[in-house]
């Protein structure tokens, strides 16, 4: 591929403790795809109107370079640091992108910080936090110890977010969502979903949100507590089931020992004209259910 | 159902076997592919069975959802045990019998009864209906309310035509207990209608 | 209620009952899921570690969605093509003998699967930072526990459905943890940054 505008800043810094500023721009296609790659610090990523892409910031002193470079359609902008880090490769990056841009951002630490990108994103990183805006496009966010905040239109979607042990702040995205923590806690807040999958093994679950007619709302956790309450009417069958917690329900039905010489409850009921599915099943969490 | 006269005949696994009348060639040499672990042949099995596997799932259970999972579990345990059709009957009804084995698997592995639910429940759960016809619509949402021994038989026997000799063998209860059931279920269907008209 | 008046009702309601034998159409095309539960899955080539929609295809080979999400493609460089995820999942839970009680076991193909993960998955967490890795082996520590917990339980009720499906589950969790934190790791890690 013809390789068009090729911008590398190199930085010799072995002598220097400086960081170094950044500044620095280039055409970009309007619809293209934006690759970021950091260590440790910040990018801080902006939808503009200009095709565009431009990057400002400071760098760690031990940086070796920030890569800048286009190919066709597709931006990269990496921090090299050194094979063995000794410190000193913090980097604090601003990036303004063409707002229809496919952005995909990979970090170590670094917190990452999205908004104003209509396009698709996929965030991940090891411990950074992760906050982004979702604006009608598929969304994909994974972290490891980094907690994930995503903030909808309302628009439908589909979005996937995974940690290990961050906690997933989700408000007002809508049409399909997937979110999966091993301890972190998981909450999805206003919005309304035809598709609802939470899961935890040690993590609290809240869902305060809509269901659609049709819909389907999965939720699983081994140990953490389940509180749902959904927003307007609701129309499904629900079967709920758990070992050893309570439930307690607003909708009326009471829950029924699976067992007669076990422990473990069940609550199976239907709702409007049963046309959604909820299913909910726990190990020991105590469970809570409402309109 | 019974297999017929064969007007027709075909080789599987090297013998000669008499096919049932509405057994095709097609259907056949599919069968004879799936069972070496052919899967694309398999799904051409799925593609011509799977409304009448749905139908009778849909029928059985009176629930969209579990229509679906036993219609796909119907066909797992077919691909599974398709050694075991010997082309004596009709794919579709070898199916069918699959499909009644899944129904009833799945009622015993989940514990639903519809007799609990409506401990539960103060209101009887909606089923769910499908015919366009108003009064057919009132005979599906009846018969999905009807207990689950009794909605068996009726729809094995009166809505499909086996005989109570074949609902029993399927249902695995005998051809009296068949009987008695579908006298059960047209008196409690009288009921249910009758009230409905007024 | 004379018998004249019951046989025609009867006649009615054969005639209007064999009329609902009619072949009926799903809703959906159910044979993906299907064709996912008859084909043997195929252990994940090492090759195909990168994006996490890429790994996320090779826990569904594994496994099987359990909630019937669409997973999406990005268009642009990730060449993930992933398959809807189906209902059923594909881990067949086999009893142990009952010399050993009601444990349940994997399926070989999936254990097989399980134990090439596990080794990549302890070489990729070495490069991890110490905070980092500490974090995450506390978290297979957490999910480990859940494991014996429910089968615990299990080995008391082994005919429990809930305790069954969250098993399964949870071995999935195990497994999906892995490829994530490999997934993100190994970007890292081709970036040359850690």
């Amino acid at each position: 591929m013809k390789k068009v505008g090729i911008v590398v800043l190199s930085l010799f810094s072995l002598t220097t403790a400086l960081a170094e500023d950044v500044n620095e721009i280039m055409d970009a296609a309007s619809a293209g795809m934006v690759t970021i790659s950091n260590v440790a610090g910040t990018v801080e990523v902006r939808g503009w109107s200009r095709n565009q892409v431009e990057v400002t910031g400071e760098l760690g002193s031990k940086v070796e370079e920030l890569i800048f470079e286009r190919d066709g359609d597709e931006i990269l902008i990496k921090v090299k640091v050194p094979r063995h880090n000794k410190g000193g490769i913090s980097s604090d990056l601003q990036v303004n992108v063409p707002a229809a841009s496919t952005l995909q951002v990979n970090v170590v630490s670094a917190d990452i910080d999205v908004s104003d990108v209509m396009g698709e994103q996929s965030l991940e990183s090891v411990s950074g936090d992760i906050e982004t805006a979702v604006h009608g496009a598929d969304i994909e966010v994974g972290s490891v110890s980094g907690d994930i905040e995503v903030q909808g239109d309302k628009k439908a979607t589909r979005s996937r977010m995974t940690t290990v042990s961050g906690h997933i702040e989700i408000d007002s995205l809508s049409g399909e969502v997937g979110a999966e923590s091993v301890s972190g806690d998981v909450s999805v807040v206003n919005g309304s979903f035809r598709r609802s999958a939470l899961e935890t093994v040690n993590g609290d679950i809240v869902f305060h949100a809509g269901l659609q007619d049709d819909g389907r709302l999965d939720i699983e956790t081994i140990n953490g507590t389940v509180d749902v309450k959904f927003d307007g009417d609701v129309s499904a069958r629900f079967d709920i089931e758990t070992f050893n917690g309570s439930i307690r329900n607003c909708f009326g039905p009471e829950s029924v020992k699976t067992s007669q010489y076990a422990p473990g409850r069940e609550l199976k009921f239907t709702e409007g004209d049963g046309s959604g599915r909820v299913t909910i099943n726990t190990l020991n969490g105590s469970l809570q259910l409402c309109k | 159902m019974q297999a017929v006269l064969p007007s027709s005949t075909g080789v599987i696994d090297g013998g000669v076997v008499a096919l049932a009348a509405d057994t095709t060639f097609d259907e056949l040499r599919w069968v004879r592919r799936a069972q070496q672990a052919d899967s694309s042949a398999f799904e051409k099995l799925y593609r011509a069975n799977v409304d009448r596997v749905y139908g009778l799932c849909l029928r059985m259970t009176g629930n969209r959802s579990e229509a679906e999972d036993c219609t796909q579990d119907a066909f797992i345990q077919a691909w599974n045990s398709l050694d075991k059709f010997r082309g004596d009957s009709a794919f579709g009804t070898w199916m069918h019998r699959v499909a009644v084995n899944v129904v009833l698997g799945r009622m015993r592995k989940s514990r639903r009864e519809q007799d609990r639910i409506r401990a539960v429940s103060e209101v009887a759960p909606v089923r769910q209906t499908i015919a366009d016809d108003g009064e057919l619509r009132d005979l599906e949402g009846a018969i999905n309310e009807l207990p689950s021994g009794a909605r068996h038989v009726f729809v094995l026997h009166a809505v499909y035509g086996y005989s109570h000799g074949e609902t029993g063998d399927m249902l695995g209860i005998a051809e009296g207990t068949s009987k008695a059931q579908l006298n059960r279920a047209r008196r409690l269907l009288k009921q249910q209608l009758e009230a409905e008209e007024k | 209620m004379n018998g004249k008046d019951d046989r025609k009702f009867d006649d009615d309601l054969l005639e209007r009952a064999a009329k609902l034998a009619a072949p009926v159409a799903p809703e959906r095309d159910l044979w993906p899921g299907i064709e996912q539960a008859i084909t043997v899955p195929r252990k994940p080539r090492r090759s195909a570690w990168n994006g996490a929609w890429a790994q996320a295809a090779a826990v569904i080979l594994l496994v099987g969605g359990s909630s019937g999400l669409t997973y999406l493609t990005m268009s642009g460089a990730r060449n993930a093509v992933v398959p809807t995820a189906a209902e059923a999942p594909v881990l067949v839970f086999e009893q142990a003998s009952a010399n050993f009680g009601s444990q349940y076991t994997l399926g070989p193909d999936f254990q097989d699967a399980r134990s090439d993960l596990v080794e990549k998955f302890e070489q990729r967490i070495e490069n991890l930072s110490p905070e980092a890795r500490v974090e995450v082996l506390a978290n297979i520590e957490t999910i480990r526990k859940a494991i014996d917990d429910i089968n615990r339980a299990l080995s008391r009720e082994p005919d429990n459905v809930l305790l069954q499906e969250l098993l399964i589950n949870t071995y999935r969790d195990e497994l999906s943890m892995m490829i994530e934190v490999d997934g993100i790791t190994g970007a890292a890690m081709r970036r040359g940054d850690i």
